[in-house]
């Protein structure tokens, strides 16, 4: 069996990563402050590290930092289709996102 | 007739300063319907130029949730309604004299442009609202300080 490659994450201020051992980027994350709210952006797991719980790990991180703030999102499955993927929706209410009036936009009440 | 208008708050910059307070208060005042019709665009699915907002229909599990949780519970087009949290950030700026500008505070509206310029009334509306509710209101008030 191939061995995984061992990943390291590098998590600043308003940019999260998980880095494969020759710096390559494995997934990422965004944080943009408009109009005064934190926004996640750019939320993405390289195809070949999906389903490993990297997404999940870092989200969980921002979470722990910004958990105390108002956070907002737009969920937008690779294929375009905004909220097409149920399961990335149950993925972002798992950490307490919920609906907004805008079609697509979820946000998340300080803790 | 809006040139007309601006003249008219020219002379009145010359007058008490309790009677320019009530000029302001009867423009703000009217000014206000300008709201209702800006959001009365976006609830039948218009951007402020009148087109549709695009898109402008709602992915199968925004519609389901709206038609379940939502105030407005129509999926038909989007209509940008869940909470109204959004269309109540709505405020007018006064910007001097008669101008004024619709600004939205809500964060969400970082993202919401994204569905059209979303700010904002049609000549054609403005030309109506000023003739046919900021002229007579204007021309009753010159009826009573300036004539």
């Amino acid at each position: 069996m191939e061995e995984e490659p061992r990943l390291s994450a590098l998590f600043k201020r308003d940019l999260y990563q998980i880095l494969e051992p020759d710096g390559e980027v494995a997934a990422e994350a965004n944080l943009e402050v408009r109009m005064g709210a934190r926004w996640l952006t750019n939320l993405w797991v390289k195809h070949t590290h999906q389903r490993k719980g990297i997404g999940r790990q870092m989200l969980t991180q921002v979470v722990a930092d910004f958990g105390n703030e108002l956070l907002f999102l737009h969920v937008l499955a690779y294929d375009g289709r905004p909220m097409a993927d149920d399961k990335l929706l149950l993925f972002y209410q798992s950490f307490g996102f919920i609906q907004t009036e805008a079609p697509g936009v979820l946000k998340r009440l300080p803790a | 007739m809006i040139a007309a208008l601006e003249a008219l708050a020219t002379r009145i910059d010359g007058l008490s300063e309790a009677v320019r307070r009530e000029f302001q208060r009867l423009v703000s005042d009217a000014a206000g319907l300008l709201l209702d019709i800006n959001k009365g665009y976006l609830a039948a699915g218009y951007a402020s130029d009148g087109k549709p907002l695009q898109p402008n229909t709602y992915s199968p599990a925004y519609a389901a949730y709206k038609a379940k949780y939502g105030k407005n519970k129509q999926v038909a087009h989007v209509d940008l309604k869940l909470t109204e949290a959004f269309q109540d950030s709505f405020l007018l700026e006064p910007k001097g004299g008669l101008e004024y500008e619709i600004v939205a505070t809500d964060a969400k509206y970082a993202f919401l442009s994204t569905y059209g310029d979303l700010l904002g009334i049609r000549e054609a509306d403005l030309d109506d609202f000023v003739g046919s509710i900021l002229r007579p209101e204007i021309d009753a008030f010159v009826a009573r300080y300036m004539d």
